[in-house]
């Protein structure tokens, strides 16, 4: 198959004649770890939205997942998952063995957010999350899905190279000349096509509810969110939901708005303005989603997985602007100084050879 | 660039670290476009690798991004139980419809953080319609007749089998309806601690919402309620540790 390959393929008409296409993808591919801020953001959020969600449902837990959910056993023996899986929680499992399952899963999503040995942590996440869920069967939406295949893909990306326990004491012991299995060329492979994974998960999302939503004549009418919010399963503050659902032009504004932001989304990235546009847009979307129609999980899921797509250096000159302000914080408090090293927590021993691009440094 | 002992790549990719990359950029490319076939509304590219990409994509990567669409859901679904029991005096009385949906849909009302079962009772409705959309419409006739005490369901299956001899379709339909009268006589036992159930009978409900034209009127109600009934069943439990769990959390939704 090599041979194919390693010969420069025909070079493509443009600025770079004597490199192939693949010859310019691989440095990108291999040099760098791309979205190193976003993807310790998404790691931080995942174990927040999963923690706090565990905790929250703590006093359910026996009839959502437990042993009063023993009735839906039947779909879970038909479903076509691995069996492996639904012997996790399974039934019949006595409840001190559910209890500590679940508070381990409820821990594992602590040290998730902390950032202690994330390599080994995201895989026992994803692995608890899904003999979880598999519990019960009927307990499902796409925030669920969406969450167990970005922590498939996290699974291949270094989430804990900034903000993180891992990164920490990385620099405490600097280098002790690490010998890893794996050379570095093959990690910050993987690492990018698992940032690239999640950008196109992200995108399918996005575009795909919106190819459904064009089909539809309410959708088209601007009437669909109205009809959303009347129903009790959605019209979880009723209240408030009640006021706005007779105002017609904002029932339109956000029913196009939701479907044209989603089908344009990935053109949106493309260009700095547009991107900030596009992800202030759906952020604002996700939190009304979130919270009035009760979609929490789903919304503050894609939330995270947005993240990765502000740049490192955007999250280096918002942390350098907010870094004076906890320095004094601290002083205030008495707390010893930090080292004088600038930024934050990037290990000292790597190097240093981010672009600082003067027009990028803005936060977005 | 100072010391690369990290993060930096040989600089001239050898044989190897090319093939590597073509090989992991083929496998992501084939991921994604199985996934993208699977998850688009359907059409004649999905259609044409229905095989291969299913397989691909289940059940690791199962995702349906149609919610909401192509136009909302325009009823409320509910279900309800009622069960018969024997009163002090002997005889023979039932309990008020109880309405299940609405309980768990309370739990979610003016709260931040929603647990996350409380949409549970609304795929349950649909894994029992669709199940039972597949009977032929004299199997469903018989859905409505009461098949109680220890040899019901033996019967019911022998009855639906008898009018369309479609063993995996009664089956799958069986199955569904043992789920959804489980449930409901886990919430029987919750709701009504003193009574012992001979038989529980479950409806299902959908009702409109005021059209977007009415919005303003004043006087605008929902659409009536229709109700589908399932004749009387015998109650299913699967242990007394299953019923007391269940029980256990959903006395408080009725507290609360």
């Amino acid at each position: 198959m090599t041979e194919h390959i390693t010969p420069a393929e025909p070079a493509r008409t443009g600025e770079a004649p004597q490199r192939s296409l693949l010859d310019r993808v691989e440095p990108w591919l291999l040099d760098r770890k791309k979205a190193t801020y976003g993807v310790a953001v998404l790691r931080i959020g995942f174990g927040l939205i999963l923690g706090v969600s565990l905790l929250a449902d703590f006093r359910h837990r026996h009839l959502a997942w437990g042993a009063g959910r023993d009735w839906a056993q039947p779909r879970v023996d038909t479903d076509s998952w691995w069996p492996i899986f639904d012997h996790l929680f399974g039934a019949g499992m006595p409840a001190w063995q559910f209890n500590v399952q679940y508070l381990a899963l409820t821990a594992l999503s602590i040290l998730m957010v902390l950032g202690w040995r994330s390599r080994v942590v995201i895989p026992m996440v994803l692995v608890g999350y899904i003999g979880l869920t598999r519990a019960n069967p009927f307990i499902s939406d796409g925030g669920l899905h969406l969450f167990r295949i970005a922590l498939v893909y996290l699974c291949l990306i270094d989430t804990s190279k900034r903000w993180s326990l891992d990164a920490w004491y990385r620099a405490r012991r600097p280098a002790p000349a690490r010998r890893s299995l794996v050379p570095a060329w093959l990690e910050n492979l993987l690492h990018n096509t698992g940032v690239v994974l999640l950008a196109f998960q992200v995108c399918l999302v996005y575009v795909a509810s919106a190819m459904f939503k064009i089909q539809g004549n309410l959708w088209q009418e601007g009437t669909a969110v109205y009809y959303v919010l009347q129903l009790d399963e959605f019209a979880t503050w009723p209240q408030i939901t009640g006021l706005l659902d007779t105002r017609g032009l904002f029932i339109g504004v956000m029913t196009y708005l939701t479907v044209f932001v989603q089908l344009f989304f990935p053109f949106l990235l493309l260009q700095r303005t547009t991107r900030i546009v596009g992800l202030i847009v759906v952020t604002a979307m996700h939190l009304g989603i979130g919270l009035f129609m009760g979609l929490l999980h789903f919304s503050l899921t894609m939330i995270a997985i947005d993240a990765i797509f502000i740049r490192d250096v955007s999250y280096q000159a918002a942390f350098m602007r907010v870094q004076p302000l906890l320095d004094r914080a601290r002083s205030a408090l008495r707390l010893p100084a930090r080292q004088p090293d600038r930024t934050s927590t990037p290990a000292p021993h790597e190097p240093r050879d981010e672009p600082k691009v003067p027009d990028e440094a803005q936060p977005s | 660039m100072s010391l690369p002992k990290h993060d930096a790549p040989p600089r001239r990719p050898s044989v190897v670290v090319r093939l590597v990359v073509v090989v992991v950029l083929l496998l992501a490319g084939v991921h994604m476009f199985a996934t993208f076939a699977r998850v688009a509304p359907p059409n004649p590219i999905s259609t044409a690798f229905r095989e291969p990409t299913s397989h691909h994509i289940h059940p690791l990567f199962n995702q349906s991004w149609s919610i909401f669409a192509p136009n909302p859901q325009l009823v409320d679904l509910r279900i309800w139980v009622r069960a018969s029991y024997l009163d002090d005096t002997g005889q023979q009385a039932a309990t008020e419809w109880f309405d299940i949906s609405s309980t768990f849909y309370a739990q979610v009302t003016n709260r931040v953080v929603p647990p996350r079962h409380w949409r549970m009772v609304a795929p349950l409705y649909r894994y029992q319609f669709r199940a039972r959309d597949a009977l032929t419409e004299s199997q469903q006739l018989l859905l409505a007749s009461d098949y109680v005490g220890d040899s019901g369901r033996g019967q019911l299956r022998a009855d639906l089998i008898a009018a369309d001899n479609r063993p995996s379709t009664v089956d799958h339909y069986l199955r569904s309806e043992a789920m959804v009268v489980e449930f409901a006589t886990n919430v029987v036992y919750a709701v009504h601690p003193d009574i012992e159930p001979q038989a529980i009978q479950v409806r299902t409900s959908s009702q409109g919402v005021v059209p977007w034209s009415r919005r303003d009127d004043p006087d605008a109600t929902r659409p009536d309620e229709h109700f589908r009934e399932l004749g009387w069943r015998q109650p299913i439990v699967a242990s007394d540790a299953s019923r007391e769990a269940f029980a256990s959390v959903f006395r408080r939704y009725l507290d609360d």
